[in-house]
């Protein structure tokens, strides 16, 4: 198992001194090159998973293993680049594309002329002009944002991808095409998803393992399968509602 | 030094001048009457109880009467700092403490010791004018710089944290959050720097002169002032900035909730 997600739990204070359960007992793990996604209701505690497989958060109990290591024993930007981020809401940095894309490589001081160069083929494989490097990247859509969020992430060539909702708000043909995407990430990078979304149509699609996730609790685990039927009452009335 | 004693006729004097503005104002009814009132109450209690604690704590001469009231002020300092911070989070207290206490003795210690030279360091004629000069301006920068900077963070909140998930340690998470807040604590001073003598002729300097101090050496002395104000600044406002890193952006680099 690429990552392992052991009894995890999270909670925190609501400022009025009681404690809310965010997260109970999650436990889970993803093979490299899965692409593994994450469903369940809005608010359900699914972002939260990902931001502590990327460490923004620390769990309450339980561990989270990468390639067998706690990831609490990892160096946190080492981590983080290894398992990226690609956040529900793209934000584009301060400057053109191309300073977006350049923004990992030089964090780490890494050669920028030659990350300079890996740019044109990035924005390629995102499906976005190359011609684009020069544009600010907060003048771009929503979705070509989506893009370049995703390519400045692959600029730091992460052995997992955490992708939090990446269709949410976007037009179905942008959603589609992001979908497609990814699939073309994971199979032509061998990169690891692990996706988080409330759409089943989108987690069918896409899914080569997969996790139901209601109220902060993992309610089903395994293959695609598990997203047509299943014998948790609970589950299939969330499978109905998204039929209907 | 020569200068002119005042009596509490002349004191009364000026206090007639402030009635007649007073009534002035009210005649006109511009609404300023109860304010400048209670200013001119306040102003003149508070100053006087000052005056009054100074010239026992000069007569005393002591070293730790004299650090005792420094460490008072920086308290009062630290608290007036505190008190006007909209986001408050755990720690902001004792860091403003901690960089407010920073920038005052690194720039005060050197101008007792290494400027006047004085044989006694906690000189009270010197150590607590210069110190209450120097604590303003510190005042100034960790409350400005604190303010801007947790607004600006709770602002970029979203922009740090995609920082942070590809890689960047605090400062780099930070970045503009940092610049903007110690601009905002300086600017005031800089500015200051730069009209010095071309606007107005500053408080101690003017001070000096009808005390009956040569305008040259008044001059040197504000100039030496005026450059210890600036490095309090900033010196207190880096301290500030650095600690407030470390505070909202914790050892496992995790942007904290803030209020």
């Amino acid at each position: 198992m690429l990552i392992e997600v052991e009894g995890v739990s999270l909670r925190f204070g609501d400022g009025r001194g009681q404690s809310v359960e965010v997260l109970r007992e999650i436990s889970f793990g993803v093979d490299r090159g899965d692409r593994f996604v994450l469903i369940g209701p809005s608010g359900a505690g699914k972002s939260s998973l990902l931001r502590l497989i990327n460490k923004l958060q620390d769990p309450s109990g339980g561990r989270i293993l990468l390639a067998g290591e706690d990831i609490r024993s990892l160096n946190v930007i080492s981590l983080r680049r290894r398992c990226a981020m690609v956040f529900q809401q793209p934000v584009p940095l301060p400057g053109t594309v191309e300073t977006n894309l350049l923004t990992g490589p030089r964090l780490r001081g890494a050669d920028l002329e030659a990350a300079r160069e890996r740019i044109p083929e990035l924005l390629r494989r995102v499906h976005l002009d190359p011609s684009l490097k020069e544009r600010k990247a907060e003048d771009l859509s929503v979705g070509q944002q989506h893009r370049v969020a995703l390519a400045r992430t692959l600029m730091n060539e992460p052995e997992v991808l955490l992708l939090d909702e990446p269709t949410a708000a976007l037009d179905p043909g942008t959603s589609s095409a992001i979908l497609d995407l990814v699939t073309e990430l994971n199979e032509e990078l061998d990169l690891t998803l692990i996706m988080v979304t409330h759409a089943f149509r989108e987690a069918r699609k896409l899914a080569t393992a997969a996790g139901i996730i209601i109220d902060g609790r993992l309610r089903a685990y395994g293959g695609p399968e598990i997203l047509h039927e299943s014998v948790d009452p609970e589950v299939n009335r969330f499978l109905k509602e998204d039929e209907e | 030094m020569d200068y002119i004693q005042l009596g509490w006729g002349e004191l009364g004097f000026a206090l007639l001048f402030m009635a007649l503005a007073i009534l002035i104002v009210a005649f006109e009814r511009l609404g300023q009457v109860r304010s400048m009132i209670t200013g001119t109450v306040r102003a003149f209690v508070q100053l006087m109880a000052v005056g009054y604690i100074l010239e026992g704590i000069f007569l005393a001469e002591q070293w730790w009467v004299t650090a005792l009231t420094l460490l008072l002020m920086g308290t009062v300092a630290t608290f007036t700092a505190f008190g006007r911070q909209e986001i408050r989070i755990p720690g902001l207290f004792p860091l403003i403490f901690i960089s407010i206490a920073a920038g005052t003795l690194f720039t005060l210690l050197p101008t007792l010791l290494i400027i006047l030279k004085l044989d006694n360091t906690f000189h009270p004629q010197y150590a607590i004018p210069i110190g209450s000069m120097i604590l303003s301006p510190a005042l100034n920068a960790v409350s400005l710089g604190c303010e801007r900077m947790l607004s600006d963070i709770k602002l970029r909140r979203a922009e740090i944290e995609t920082y942070l998930s590809l890689g960047a340690n605090r400062k780099q998470a930070l970045g503009s959050s940092g610049v903007a807040a110690l601009r905002a604590g300086m600017i005031s001073y800089m500015n200051k720097l730069m009209t010095l003598g071309l606007v107005a002729l500053p408080g101690m300097m003017t001070g000096q002169i009808i005390a009956g101090a040569s305008p040259v050496d008044a001059v040197k002395y504000q100039i030496v002032i005026m450059y210890m104000i600036v490095v309090s600044a900033a010196i207190t406002g880096t301290v500030a900035i650095a600690l407030l890193r470390r505070l909202v952006i914790n050892r496992n680099l995790q942007l904290v909730r803030l209020p």
